[in-house]
């Protein structure tokens, strides 16, 4: 493990979490997530500044059945959502007051769902060249016409 | 498609704004010339969410391409307008635009065209790449600029949603919030049905024609923030899939008879249902439609995280201007209604009839 801490990668990185599911999106990099109960769970534990094995720690007590599978399932999750530049780590975290934690009754594999098919509507290459009348040419495609 | 993989975050860009406002200025002049070019200003009025927007055109080559689908909303003349938006097209008044002081910047434009460092609440511009179209909204004096450099160049999704981007802008200044989504229903209650193309949105919306139900929007529409919001109606038409296979009867409605093989056809509702179209439903629901390749059509509960992750990327992606704040709008909305799955079967007469039972129960 490389830092313990963890942060969102605000502000190209946003999200919400509803009745225990939590989507996320990259407004930078056009992509969107999903996150399963426990995934959705480890995330609100990051948005509060818990450290890495201190989250492992609080599901290892929460859950009867915790075992090195769960354990490698929340590690390969934490490298998933720094892979994807959802979080970033960080040397130390101001953790924040957690109360009402909701705990998925089952302990399931954390999931994070991934969606690319929006990314098409951004224009990534930021760097244009302009004609004689100072308006960029641009290839049609970039804007992703065919969306609309 | 462009899937190449994004370059390190932009450099940041520190704008001076009085040179916005100093090229809206000349912008102004150059629109004058164009309409003395071509005879003059054609002025339309439209009431859009309980504001007046008039449109200025130099001369009427862009009436017919950027009108049809407000014609729904059009009003008398009033005396002021809460914006005016002048419009010229370049090709037909040989009026070009000036210079635009950013034009040796390469990191000028962001994702959507977006003139990066004027995204203030003071001005903002955007340059449309597809057909070049600059766009730019005077926030302090409620007036705005379009223009287009060939009328002729114009896609048939701006004439089916036109202006879109001012009018996101403009009207998310004022509470009434773009969003990818249609909305029919009954007087009492509207549903939002949210999802990305091809999720069976717009087949259900046209489906409720031959139903009871009215209709609000098909693609895009805006609503007021929650507690009790509002649906309004922005556009008239209804894009229909290209093979359109499901609703045959409609193709002789079609507005774009004569369309190149990427364009899909759309009609224009007031045309042809002008009694099914509403200004305004308060919003009771959000669906999200799903196919089934069942016979009947279903209604079920469904987590608000599922309707937000139908609803909120196809509005943010599709606009400049996405934003955390924008995303807890919409997260707000589905806190604050119920959402469910419309679960669509084959059978199309009763997806109006599910969707009315539904509404007639949340709006008791």
């Amino acid at each position: 493990m490389s830092s313990d801490f963890l942060r969102i990668n605000a502000p190209d990185v946003v999200s919400e979490t509803i009745d225990g599911e939590t989507v996320i999106i990259n407004l930078y990099k056009g992509l969107y997530y999903n996150l399963n109960p426990l995934g959705s769970l480890i995330w609100t534990l990051i948005e509060a500044g818990q450290a890495r094995r201190r989250i492992l720690t609080t599901l290892q007590n929460q859950y009867a059945t915790w075992d090195a599978a769960a354990q490698a399932s929340v590690e390969q999750l934490f490298d998933r959502l720094i892979a994807e530049e959802l979080v970033v780590p960080e040397g130390e975290a101001q953790e924040q007051p957690q109360s009402g934690m909701s705990f998925p009754a089952e302990l399931a594999a954390p999931v994070l769902y991934k969606y690319a098919d929006m990314q098409d509507l951004l224009a990534l290459d930021p760097i244009h060249d302009v004609d004689e009348t100072g308006w960029p040419n641009q290839p049609a495609e970039v804007l992703g016409a065919s969306n609309f | 498609m462009i899937t190449s993989s994004p370059v390190e975050p932009f450099p940041d860009v520190q704008r001076d704004l009085a040179e916005a406002f100093e090229y809206h200025r000349a912008l102004d002049r150059a629109f004058e010339r164009a309409a003395q070019t071509v005879g003059g200003v054609e002025q339309r009025d439209y009431s859009v969410g309980g504001f007046c927007i008039r449109l200025q055109f130099a001369g009427t080559a862009l009436v017919p391409r950027m009108t049809p689908a407000l014609a729904h909303l059009e009003v008398p003349a009033v005396e002021s307008p809460d914006l005016v938006i002048q419009l010229w097209d370049g090709a037909a008044t040989g009026v070009m635009t000036p210079q635009p002081p950013w034009r040796d910047d390469p990191y000028a434009y962001g994702s959507h065209g977006e003139v990066r460092g004027y995204d203030s609440d003071r001005i903002r511009i955007v340059f449309n790449m597809f057909f070049d179209a600059l766009s730019l909204l005077n926030l302090e004096q409620g007036r705005a600029v379009f223009w287009v450099r060939d009328g002729d160049q114009i896609p048939f999704w701006e004439t089916a949603a036109p202006l879109r981007i001012l009018l996101h802008w403009w009207l998310g200044s004022r509470g009434l919030h773009y969003t990818h989504g249609a909305v029919v229903g009954i007087p009492a209650a509207g549903a939002l049905l949210v999802g990305k193309g091809g999720s069976g949105k717009s087949t259900t919306a046209l489906a409720c024609l031959d139903s009871a139900l009215s209709y609000v929007g098909d693609d895009y529409c805006l609503l007021s923030e929650p507690p009790n919001p509002q649906a309004y109606s922005l556009y008239s038409s209804a894009k229909l899939k290209s093979d359109n296979t499901r609703l045959p009867h409609l193709l002789p409605l079609v507005h774009n008879q004569q369309r190149q093989p990427d364009e899909k056809p759309f009609i224009l509702l007031h045309q042809h249902f002008p009694e099914k179209l509403v200004p305004s439903l308060p919003l009771k629901m959000i669906l999200v439609p799903q196919v089934t390749g069942r016979v009947d059509t279903e209604i079920h509960p469904v987590k608000g995280a599922a309707a937000l992750l139908a609803l909120a990327p196809s509005t943010i992606f599709q606009l400049p201007g996405g934003t955390s704040a924008k995303f807890k709008e919409m997260a707000a909305l589905v806190r604050d209604i119920p959402c469910y799955t419309l679960a669509l079967g084959t059978d199309l007469e009763q997806i109006p009839q599910v969707i009315q039972a539904a509404l007639s129960e949340v709006a008791l």
